[in-house]
């Protein structure tokens, strides 16, 4: 399997507050579906705190843009009190809202098998956890797991495929741009500044 | 490889005639007013009942396929005060390809190494004008904009 990863946005917002930070991370998952049309969302390990303001909430959505790529967004959301340092200039009950957001734009080759209407028949084999969101095959075959292969596919990729990528590289950016306009939207936050140039992709919101 | 040379560096502590639109009228001010290829906010502290902004912005613009311009801007917003506070550090980034297994190599190094100091050191060197312009350019416009 040849993996590439381009890097697409990464983002920090940090939002102090009197009360309920916790309305951060509410409806986010339908947000993402609804809005978004996120293929796959995954749970991280997620903490949250009876006593007192203090959770984390780990998101992972992917969004399938071809048989080999897909874009992987990485949304982690934080409630809670912030550090001592944060509140020597502020109240003592303040409390702290925070976003943090990055894109990925994986690809995949030889991506993934094509979906068969049969299924798979019950076997011995040992259980395979699926990496790569599912875009890498079962099985290879010995031309694709040459060096050959490797260079072809490397050549297709940044000669041909690159302009492609650039556009999921935006389409990744302006989505987690609206996420984060909507986030601050809670709060009565301004819109975040952000010009990605637009080229490629339109998004439907404006 | 990359070669990252500073150009300048401006700080500017200004009355704002209206606060509470200071921070709208600079994104109005980066996105639209004056021409960048890119335009991100990294970070970003907000106090929401009392209006104190902290932010962490970068602008990119194209020269050449190796050299471009990059603008760091460190923006504070202080309501109460009624001030804002920028700094901006103006930066020409040359980025040479590392994609492929050869480019990694002492011997690519080198060549660069060559090609930079008898080729293309020159070409960059013409783009600071550019860069200490677009600086300029950049603190006028928000002292025209936000003055009081």
């Amino acid at each position: 399997m040849v993996e590439f990863v381009d890097e697409a946005f990464n983002k920090e917002d940090h939002l102090y507050i009197n009360e309920d930070p916790a309305r951060i991370y509410r409806g986010i998952k339908d947000m993402l579906v609804e809005e978004f049309d996120m293929d796959r969302i995954e749970e991280a390990r997620n903490e949250f705190n009876v006593a007192q303001p203090k959770d984390k909430i780990r998101l992972r959505a992917y969004k399938e843009k071809s048989p080999h790529t897909l874009i992987r967004y990485k949304i982690d959301l934080r409630a809670k009190s912030p550090k001592h340092i944060y509140k020597s200039q502020r109240s003592e009950d303040i409390l702290k809202a925070k976003v943090i957001t990055s894109a990925k734009v994986i690809s995949f080759y030889p991506g993934r098998d094509p979906i068969e209407w049969l299924p798979h028949p019950v076997t011995e084999k040992p259980f395979r956890n699926p990496v790569g969101g599912g875009l890498n095959p079962e099985h290879e075959s010995a031309f694709q797991k040459s060096k050959l292969y490797r260079v072809l596919v490397s050549l297709w990729h940044d000669k041909f495929y690159s302009k492609e990528i650039e556009k999921y590289e935006e389409e990744a950016e302006e989505t987690l741009l609206r996420i984060h306009d909507l986030m601050r939207e809670k709060f009565g936050v301004e819109k975040t500044i952000g010009a990605s140039g637009r080229s490629q992709y339109r998004p439907n919101w404006g | 490889m990359e070669i990252i040379e500073e150009v300048g560096r401006r700080r500017q502590t200004l009355k704002l005639q209206n606060p509470e639109s200071a921070y709208s009228e600079f994104r109005d001010l980066l996105e639209s007013r004056m021409s960048f290829d890119h335009v991100h906010e990294d970070k970003y502290y907000n106090d929401v009942e009392e209006g104190k902004v902290r932010a962490r912005l970068s602008t990119i613009e194209g020269f050449d396929r190796f050299t471009k311009e990059k603008l760091e801007i460190f923006l504070t917003i202080d309501p109460e005060k009624g001030e804002m506070d920028v700094q901006v550090k103006a930066k020409m980034v040359t980025e040479y390809p590392e994609k492929y297994a050869f480019q990694t190599t002492v011997w690519y190094y080198a060549y660069r190494s060559l090609y930079d100091k008898f080729l293309y050191g020159g070409v960059r060197e013409g783009y600071e004008h550019a860069v200490e312009d677009k600086l300029e350019t950049l603190m006028e416009r928000v002292r025209e904009t936000l003055e009081a």
